[in-house]
């Protein structure tokens, strides 16, 4: 249910849009004619008048017949032909719709007639219809139970038997009704099945904007106002009758039962045109989802190619009754599905080319080790490629012929496969905001996504990619970007031979952001600060490679160079301070270690000297105990402490014998100071 | 010179009660009830042919089937200069067949499947009848080079395994041509072929092998990890496994 147009534009369409349905982009979910709620805010205030702003941008005015009963609520939609608004009686406050076609003949007043007195049971109710200021207005009712596609949306995914044969049951007698008047609706989708409510079911058949008055016999009829994916094959041709309608409902059905429409892509994305067109002139609708035999017999039936054979009411009906009416076509009794030959990828079978796409996005994997067989023409290769020359698919055979890496050869021929789907690279979507978030994917850690960037890179990806849905200019973004990742990585090797294939990755994924439109500068305010990052430019390599002119288009590439470099020069500063750092102080040590050295040397002839002075001045002969004598034996307990240091010290210096000579004299100092004391001296004997 | 590693094991899985599969590298044949890995070192200046058969289970002899067409094909492996005289041979195996099931055939000649690889040179040759596989794994990428022989499905949707086979050695009722799948390729030191029964396949997926065969172990330890893998996923028909790791 829609609150308010445009609020839905992430929401996948329904349906494909018309041609009368040329909406804006912001309105692609339907082609609403009454379906929207009205916002509860209106319906609990008091009418504003005409005058009165409403405070909504209204894109057409009332026609003036119309002011004088409705107030405008709010415009609806847009279409080719008609504009809708949501207006309000200025007396009942009943919500009703108005729909003002551009041009006053879009409808003839006989089938307008026939309309406003139908059966409201069966159609939306046709309150009233005119014409002024050369337009066409109708003024219809308003559904408030949304469209049979809004409530596919609210129940995704394959209905139940029941409930399908419930939509059957109200829309097998609407149809009825619709042909007993002599119309056609000829534009039926779940999009014009309108839901009065829910509970009791109760639908009803809307937007007679194509629908045509017939007589008995066909009438040609000229028009591409129609809905292609639910369009009978004889209407290209321009035929108008009932078939049209029983087609539809097949097609209708069929989108019940399987969850998805034929034309509708596994990720729910549409077929164009084109390709609808094409799948119609070469295949049966695929059936071969629908389990259920019954139902399959009535899909068959409905979606009969040939006209004159197509089921329509009176084989519906028997059909309902429990019947099995005759299938006709060249199908035969066989169960119906694609004629085309099939192709088996991972132990499934597939005709469509769509279908096989969608396979290989799925089982990214599978889909390499079959194109790696390209090297040597294996049997599944060549089957893969006899098949696409069978189906006439020859972008494909194209793809198939050109010698690729297996990860470029998957994805071109995907694109040759399905030109309009989703563009994929190893199960990766790559549309514009997936790219930019796995490149900053790559950018935040080691993972798939570096892995996947350098695939990109090195396969030049984004150019078979170039012009696929959301992927709009990734050929001008590719080829800046493998300039500016060779320009980088011939540098950085060069510069820093170090890089692992892990960071190349991570620079090649910033530049891959770089190299979108006006995003040349995303780095330079990163790269200014690191290039004046003192300890970096303290090394003249950097500093002359932050200061160069770099030319315009190779600026992030020198951007991300500095991002890389900086810190590798920042850390060599370093390092090479801490090498200063420890040099000095080893310089230090010897510088302490050759005094010392020196002075060891130097005490080896003052230790002879002390121990001779220690030996004299405790010599025997005795010298009187007493104040006078006592510095006398001090100062020789001096000399002998002195020669024993310097002894020590001249050992230490390498002098052994001059170190000896200073300790015996020591010893003998000490022993001659000993009995000098009154002691006996410790010799033998 | 022709030098390869080959590591072969066979097995008759956790179901079956017999193992009617056999092997050969280089004129050793072997279908052991339980196997473990034999590892054989081949220098040769003669072509060197490994093969994997596996008879058909549920016809007369499938076991006596696979040994005997793959003694045949080995008996003329030394002149397997072309691709032409190894599909010889694989006819000549058979004809043997159906000469060997004795006439009339009661319930149908006695059948196996084969796939063969013949490594001359620089240059490999596969050649299969059935649904036996050989794959090539290459910049770690597994490859199928044989050409599976099953019935292709009619119409789009997952294709239902039958376990049937449109062509093999013997196992008809009456003789009837086959079209041996050949595939020739150029082989670089460290390529390996995986030659295999369906008894594998059917129960590993492919990315599993893949992964046992990248993962950097061993040959042996491959295929042993094979082997188990394949038993522990149900092992319900005969295993065979042969790794051919080109040397130089």
């Amino acid at each position: 249910m829609h609150s308010e147009v445009g609020n839905e534009r992430a929401a996948e369409p329904l349906s494909p849009p018309t041609s009368r349905d040329d909406l804006p982009v912001t309105t692609v979910d339907q082609p609403v004619t009454s379906r929207d709620d009205p916002p509860v805010t209106t319906v609990d205030q008091p009418a504003p008048t005409p005058d009165e702003p409403t405070g909504r941008y209204r894109r057409v005015n009332l026609p003036p017949a119309l002011l004088d009963r409705y107030f405008p609520d709010r415009d609806l939609a847009a279409g080719g032909e008609a504009d809708l608004m949501l207006v309000r009686d200025r007396i009942s406050g009943t919500p009703a719709v108005i729909r003002i076609y551009r041009r006053g003949d879009a409808v003839d007043s006989a089938t307008l007639d026939i309309l406003r007195r139908a059966d409201r049971r069966h159609l939306i109710s046709l309150l009233d219809w005119g014409r002024s200021d050369g337009v066409l207005w109708e003024v219809l009712e308003y559904a408030a139970g949304g469209s049979l596609a809004d409530l596919r949306r609210e129940r995704p995914g394959p209905w139940t038997d029941g409930q399908v044969r419930e939509v059957l049951d109200q829309l097998l007698p609407a149809l009825e009704y619709v042909h007993s008047l002599q119309l056609v609706h000829r534009d039926l989708k779940p999009d014009n099945v309108l839901v009065r409510s829910v509970e009791p079911f109760d639908l009803v058949l809307a937007d007679f904007g194509l629908t045509t008055m017939v007589a008995a016999t066909h009438e040609m009829r000229q028009t591409t106002s129609r809905t292609l994916a639910y369009a009978a094959p004889e209407a290209a041709a321009g035929d108008t009758w009932a078939g049209l309608d029983w087609w539809a409902l097949g097609i209708l059905l069929v989108e019940l039962l399987t969850g998805r429409h034929p034309f509708q892509r596994l990720d729910g994305s549409w077929m164009d045109d084109r390709m609808i067109a094409r799948e119609m002139a070469v295949r049966e609708i695929d059936l071969s989802l629908i389990r259920d035999e019954r139902w399959l017999l009535l899909c068959r039936g409905l979606l009969t190619r040939a006209p004159e054979q197509r089921w329509g009411a009176a084989q519906v009906r028997r059909w309902c009754a429990g019947g099995a009416p005759t299938v006709a076509g060249p199908s035969g009794p066989v169960p119906s599905g694609p004629s085309g030959p099939v192709f088996v990828f991972a132990d499934t079978a597939y005709s469509s080319p769509q279908e096989l796409a969608d396979a290989f996005r799925r089982r990214w994997t599978d889909a390499r080790r079959l194109l790696a067989g390209q090297a040597y023409r294996t049997p599944q290769f060549l089957a893969l490629r006899d098949w696409a020359a069978t189906c006439q698919l020859t972008a494909a055979v194209r793809a198939l012929d050109e010698p690729s890496r297996p990860d470029r050869a998957v994805t071109r021929l995907i694109h040759a496969l399905d030109p309009e789907g989703v563009a994929v690279y190893c199960q990766r979507p790559m549309d514009r905001d997936n790219l930019v978030q796995l490149a900053q994917q790559a950018i935040e850690g080691p993972g798939a996504a570096r892995d996947i960037i350098v695939g990109l890179h090195e396969d030049g990806i984004l150019t078979v990619l170039d012009g696929r849905p959301g992927c709009a200019g990734y050929a001008l973004i590719d080829s800046r970007w493998r300039r500016l990742g060779e320009g980088f990585t011939f540098r950085a090797r060069e510069l820093d031979p170090s890089l692992t294939k892990s960071q190349r990755a991570m620079y090649l994924a910033m530049l891959l952001l770089a190299a979108f439109p006006g995003q040349d500068q995303m780095y330079a305010r990163q790269a200014e600060a690191a290039a004046a990052e003192p300890d970096a430019r303290a090394q003249a390599w950097f500093a002359a490679l932050a200061d160069q002119d770099i030319p315009a288009e190779s600026r992030p590439a020198h951007h991300v160079m500095l991002l890389h470099l900086a810190p590798l020069a920042a850390d060599r500063t370093a390092r090479e301070r801490a090498d200063r750092e420890i040099r000095q102080a080893e310089e230090d040590r010897q510088r302490k270690l050759s005094r010392r050295q020196t002075l060891d040397v130097r005490s080896g002839p003052l230790a002879v000297v002390c121990g001779v002075l220690a030996c004299w001045l405790a010599r025997p002969e005795p010298v009187p105990l007493g104040p006078v004598s006592a510095p006398w034996w001090l100062l020789a307990g001096v000399a002998i402490a002195a020669t024993f240091y310097l002894g020590y010290r001249t050992r230490r210096g390498g002098r052994r014998k001059t170190s000896f000579v200073a300790f015996a004299c020591g010893v003998i100092a000490v022993l001659m100071l000993y009995n000098g004391l009154g002691g006996q001296l410790p010799l033998p004997g | 010179m022709n030098r390869v590693e080959v590591v072969g094991v066979t097995h008759r899985g956790r179901v079956r009660p017999a193992n009617e599969d056999t092997i050969a590298v280089a004129g050793f044949l072997s279908a052991v009830p339980e196997g473990e890995p034999v590892r054989l070192t081949v220098s040769s200046t003669r072509p060197v042919t490994c093969l994997v058969a596996d008879g058909l289970g549920g016809h007369a002899d499938g076991a006596r089937a696979s040994r005997l067409a793959a003694q045949v094909i080995v008996d003329a492996s030394p002149t397997f200069a072309d691709s032409a005289a190894i599909v010889a041979a694989v006819h000549r195996a058979d004809a043997n067949l159906y000469a060997g099931s004795g006439h009339p055939l009661p319930r149908g000649a006695m059948g196996t499947t084969v796939v063969v690889l013949t490594v001359s040179g620089a240059d490999a040759t596969c050649v299969n009848v059935g649904d036996s596989r050989c794959y090539l794994l290459r910049d770690g990428l597994l490859v199928q080079l044989s050409r599976d022989d099953s019935p292709p499905p009619s119409r789009p949707g997952p294709a239902v395994p039958t376990g049937r086979v449109t062509q093999t050695l013997g196992g008809r009722l009456t003789p009837a041509p086959i079209h041996p799948h050949v595939q020739r390729l150029s082989t670089i030191a460290g390529d390996r072929f995986l030659l295999c029964s369906d008894g594998l396949t059917d129960y590993l997926p492919v990315d599993d092998v893949e992964n046992c065969l990248t993962g950097g172990g061993r040959p042996d330890d491959v295929v042993r990890d094979l082997l188990r893998r394949t038993l522990d996923a149900g092992g319900g028909d005969n295993v065979s496994a042969l790794l051919v790791t080109i040397l130089e």
